[in-house]
């Protein structure tokens, strides 16, 4: 292994701690969580393309940076639609 | 070993945004946190593959994806503060 497969192993592991306060706060407290889920994803998914060193994979979080933004939107959407 | 600082730099951003989110309690406080993982942290573990690929195909897909991070991040990190804003008494 190398070191960019390193740090998306650990990396992995910052989605656990996010993925409690998705489970256990309301849901307008746990939308940050969503936001950054959705950033440390498609880091663990660059860092997993460089560290295989396969050039096609790094479409990958380039589409997950895209619609995990589109996401983040239709939730804050939803959230103030139901207030 | 600028690649492997800039790796851990990054990551290390990336873990403490994250238990920074757990252990908030209001909403607003979470996304400090929040909003600093979604550019800090892009911008060194960017820049640790920058150096190792330079200008390739898989260094201008880094550019990209760490940009779409960066600029998008904070527009949707603007978008839930005002709706916290609104909903929060």
């Amino acid at each position: 292994m190398n070191a960019y497969l390193w740090a998306a192993t650990v990396l992995l592991l910052g989605l656990v701690p996010l993925l409690v306060v998705c489970v256990r706060a309301p849901p307008l407290d746990a939308l940050p969580a969503v936001e950054l889920a959705g950033s440390v994803t498609a880091l663990v998914l660059l860092l997993l393309a460089e560290g295989f060193q396969r050039s096609v994979y790094f479409v990958v979080p380039l589409a997950l940076a895209v619609m995990s933004f589109v996401g983040a939107f239709v939730y804050v959407r939803l959230l103030a639609r139901l207030r | 070993m600028i690649i492997g600082a800039l790796l851990a730099l990054g990551v290390g951003v990336e873990l403490a945004c994250c238990l920074g989110v757990l252990l908030r309690r209001s909403a607003i406080d979470r996304l400090h946190f929040a909003g600093a993982g979604t550019t800090l942290g892009p911008l060194l573990i960017g820049a640790a593959v920058l150096v190792e690929e330079s200008v390739s195909s898989a260094g201008v897909n880094t550019i990209l994806v760490v940009a779409l991070l960066v600029v998008l991040g904070p527009v949707v990190t603007i978008a839930t503060a005002r709706l916290i804003r609104e909903l929060e008494p």
